[in-house]
């Protein structure tokens, strides 16, 4: 890591660990997994010692032993930047509301903005202990205040016409189990941990051709614990959020934070110091941004 | 702690799946799947690709995938186990059962209903109790605690609440009112934590028929943690810190011996 973060090394934060990676594996220094053919690096804790390994590093340990069968005492781990957690999310306050009367959102499926574009470590203990506080206790004291419900009824039988009509009454030909791990490598191949404009518009049309699949049907027709209608119906969110990830990468020509491109690599604040806010529409996401609001800390590039 | 040894490979499994749907009244049988083995393979990842290859319509409950929720506990070879953290070649067989856990009411196929489980683990008041509400509310200090201290529960709170000790032990398979080993090694949990101050009430609580005294020590729940928990250890203790409280009262015998099945 010296060559990346010459003071922070190893404890570099997630984005720019994640970029010397990819680039040592692009530059040819890494490895290849023989049974999965997946590309890797070689991380060596046995620096640390035996006593902190197993003190400080435990979980580490236990994982690396019962999955892989390597002590990372003895041998180095063998390891790959993934998709490990989503900064954007439905829009709240900091009381957990969303612009949407009446719902609530807290935890990952959140976005308060404590995050900006990177992901900080320890973060989500405040997502799920302070905010999702906020949100229950909010919710909660809605509900009480609100005996009766004024849902748009037609809006009501809208959706269930699409849940029930649609997909678990649906008829396909495709796999969604398929169809949901072709989203999966089509995300890691087009909007991985580097991008440009032009993968990004070309992983945008493969999606949308994929999208067009033959997936929207129940095989298990039961009404009790039914993952796979649960499975189909997140394919169909997936679907949804992975283009709002390319349509607004896209149209962020610059690169901040997780968001790294190569073709745009520096940040600039003048045109983007900004969050993107997308709306649903029938011709795909809607982008609009909102200025950031800037308090006691002053918004700076990240240097080591 | 697991072995070192890296587990020797085998190419295939016969995976066999208990499947019932109580609510469709169906009879129970066994489905078999072939499923190709991958280095590292675990059952939750075997039993995933029947489900995705083979038959969508496997119920089966997970998410984490390295066992810290709890959710996917059940029989694996007759074991209570976590199909995420089970590697198929540590089983070294060819072919795996998985059934749901015993003493858990039937949801469906491999998921069981925790509703139950859930309320016993509540009945030990699983927080920390202190004497002045005032300032647990609203602390103008820390609850500091030293590492020595931490030691006297550390181990305790790897629960995950999988519920594997309670479909393993003995005791709770003759009488489904015990408390059982989980809720019973979460009671020491806090206990045993120098910033709570409240063992006495729950130490009354479980000073009964159907508290730490039903344990037969037979120390199953134990054996099957996944996380290097020691409930039995845990009763134990309990149970000398009960009989070493200043004027104790005996506990109550059995008031309802009719209770008991089995």
């Amino acid at each position: 890591m010296k060559r990346y973060a010459p003071e922070k090394l190893d404890l570099a934060s997630r984005d720019v660990t994640s970029r010397a990676m990819i680039t040592e594996i692009q530059e040819g220094r890494g490895l290849k997994d023989e049974a999965s053919g997946m590309d890797h690096l070689l991380l060596d804790l046995r620096h640390l010692g035996a006593e902190e390994i197993k003190e400080r590093l435990s979980a580490i340990r236990e994982i690396s032993i019962k999955f892989k069968g390597i002590d990372p005492i003895d041998e180095p781990l063998p390891v790959r930047p993934v998709c490990h957690y989503t900064m954007g999310g439905i829009r709240t306050d900091l009381r957990a509301e969303t612009p949407i009367k009446g719902l609530w959102s807290a935890g990952e499926a959140a976005c308060v903005s404590i995050n900006g574009s990177n992901r900080l470590g320890a973060n989500p203990t405040a997502e799920c202990l302070v905010f999702g506080a906020q949100a229950g206790a909010g919710a909660a004291a809605h509900a009480m205040s609100q005996p009766g419900n004024d849902l748009d009824q037609q809006a009501v039988a809208v959706e269930e016409k699409r849940l029930f009509d649609d997909i678990f009454h649906g008829k396909g030909t495709e796999n969604p189990y398929e169809v949901h791990n072709q989203v999966q490598t089509l995300m890691d191949t087009f909007a991985y941990v580097y991008r440009n404009g032009n993968c990004l518009k070309e992983g945008l049309a493969a999606l949308r051709e994929l999208h067009k699949k033959a997936y929207r049907h129940v095989n298990d027709q039961s009404k009790e614990y039914n993952t796979n209608f649960v499975n189909v119906l997140e394919l169909e969110s997936m679907f949804e959020i992975a283009e709002i990830v390319l349509v607004g990468g896209l149209a962020r020509a610059e690169s901040r934070g997780a968001h790294a491109r190569t073709d745009d690599p520096k940040r600039n604040d003048q045109e983007w110091l900004k969050h993107t806010l997308t709306y649903r529409t029938t011709d795909g996401p809607r982008l609009e941004y909102v200025p950031v609001t800037i308090t006691s800390y002053q918004s700076a590039e990240r240097h080591y | 702690m697991a072995q070192t040894q890296i587990p020797r490979k085998i190419p295939a499994v016969t995976l066999r799946v208990l499947r019932k749907n109580p609510a469709e009244q169906s009879k129970r049988r066994f489905d078999s799947f072939q499923v190709p083995v991958e280095p590292g393979m675990t059952v939750l990842s075997a039993l995933l690709y029947a489900k995705e290859q083979f038959d969508h319509s496997i119920a089966i409950r997970y998410s984490c995938r390295m066992a810290c929720c709890g959710s996917c506990g059940m029989k694996i070879n007759g074991l209570p186990q976590l199909a995420c953290y089970t590697p198929i070649a540590e089983l070294g067989k060819t072919t795996v059962t998985v059934e749901p856990l015993d003493h858990y009411p039937l949801v469906r196929d491999l998921v069981t209903d925790f509703e139950g489980f859930f309320a016993k683990h509540d009945s030990i008041k699983p927080y920390t109790i202190r004497r002045n509400q005032t300032e647990q509310e609203t602390a103008t200090s820390e609850f500091a605690q030293s590492s020595r201290e931490l030691e006297d529960y550390l181990q305790f709170s790897y629960c995950i609440k999988c519920g594997l000790c309670n479909a393993a032990c003995p005791t709770f398979a003759a009488d489904a009112d015990f408390i059982g080993p989980q809720a019973l090694g979460q009671a020491y949990r806090y206990v045993a934590d120098s910033r709570d101050e409240g063992a006495r009430e729950r130490l009354s609580l479980l000073d009964s028929s159907q508290g730490i005294w039903r344990c037969h020590f037979a120390g199953a729940c134990s054996f099957v943690c996944p996380k290097g928990v020691d409930p039995a250890l845990a009763i134990q203790r309990l149970r000398r810190m009960v009989v070493s409280q200043p004027k104790r009262k005996s506990a109550p015998l059995l008031t309802r011996p009719n209770d008991m099945k089995a």
